[in-house]
């Protein structure tokens, strides 16, 4: 079977569908057990009280913050090397979500830096780079959006993801290269966790969650772009007969 | 200091909950309208194509 089939819009529109309420009904239990985890389970923090569980959308928000965006980068050179349609489209339907993500890292990051740092907002490295990041965002949305022509809009698009894509490292690794107010990683793949476990489950649920919702919505948003693209295609119109 | 903690969560998860309705909600829009789209085009190509075909009947008939 070519994988490569997968990138065709008549292909991936309906394969789309299929996948759209899986992914819902996956993000909608998560969340729940998430949140049944971090607030029924995980004990009360014994510096910060009950305010640290804002930590349970914090983190996953900017993770997938991040991590949309990278994703992003990686069709934004499938849309420049190959040309691939769907790419772009993918990019598109990615960065809403992107930009939303970032949006709630950064006022959970400072409703919860209120009471534990005494201030809404610093010019931290890591504040500073995920403000970034959704400009990024927003620059990418407003610049597509500026261009009638879809191939010229996809293309200066994507040049700019892949500009701003260097952003990422410096937010990921802002708080060990800088002396910065916002703790290091609680969380890394090369050491034991900083954190009890059932805080760390939780985090980690409501992570997986935050996974799960944000393929859901770039799925519903690549489907209604796909249609908006093809609708003078024979397959779609065949759809709505 | 317990209420100020769960002022700071509630206004935290409120306004998280309302950003990804308010996201969701755009989403099930932007989805009827394309689809919207879809057919009232699809109509008028149709409705096009019936007018040619009746011009061309007309044109025919003696």
């Amino acid at each position: 079977m070519n994988p490569f089939r997968f990138a065709a819009p008549p292909v991936f529109y309906p394969l789309a569908g299929r996948l759209l309420p899986w992914f819902t009904a996956a993000a909608v239990v998560l969340a729940v057990a998430g949140l049944y985890v971090g607030f029924g389970m995980a004990p009360t923090d014994f510096q910060q009280g009950e305010v640290y569980r804002i930590i349970f959308i914090h983190v996953p928000s900017a993770w997938m913050a991040m991590f949309i965006y990278l994703v992003m980068a990686g069709y934004a050179v499938l849309t420049l090397v190959w040309r691939s349609k769907l790419s772009a489209m993918m990019c598109r339907a990615l960065a809403p979500t992107g930009a939303i993500m970032a949006a709630i890292a950064l006022f959970t990051g400072a409703i919860w830096g209120k009471p534990t740092w005494g201030a809404w907002w610093v010019w931290d490295a890591r504040l500073t780079s995920t403000l970034i990041l959704l400009f990024l965002y927003l620059g990418y949305m407003a610049l597509v959006a500026a261009i009638d022509d879809t191939t010229r809009a996809d293309r200066a698009g994507a040049l700019l993801l892949l500009v701003g894509v260097v952003n990422v490292p410096i937010i990921y690794f802002s708080v060990r290269w800088w002396n910065t107010l916002h703790q290091g990683a609680s969380v890394s793949l090369t050491a034991s966790p900083k954190m009890a476990s059932t805080m760390l489950s939780g985090m980690l649920l409501m992570s997986l969650a935050a996974w799960m919702y944000s393929i859901a919505a770039a799925l519903h948003r690549v489907r209604s772009i796909i249609l908006h693209r093809e609708r003078h295609t024979r397959w779609v119109r065949q759809l709505f007969a | 200091m317990l209420d100020a903690h769960l002022s700071y969560l509630a206004v935290a998860y409120g306004l998280t909950a309302l950003a990804l309705a308010i996201e969701c909600v755009v989403l099930l829009r932007t989805r009827r309208q394309s689809i919207e789209q879809v057919r009232r085009e699809r109509d008028l190509d149709l409705d096009d194509h019936e007018s040619i075909a009746d011009l061309r009947n007309e044109a025919a008939t003696p």
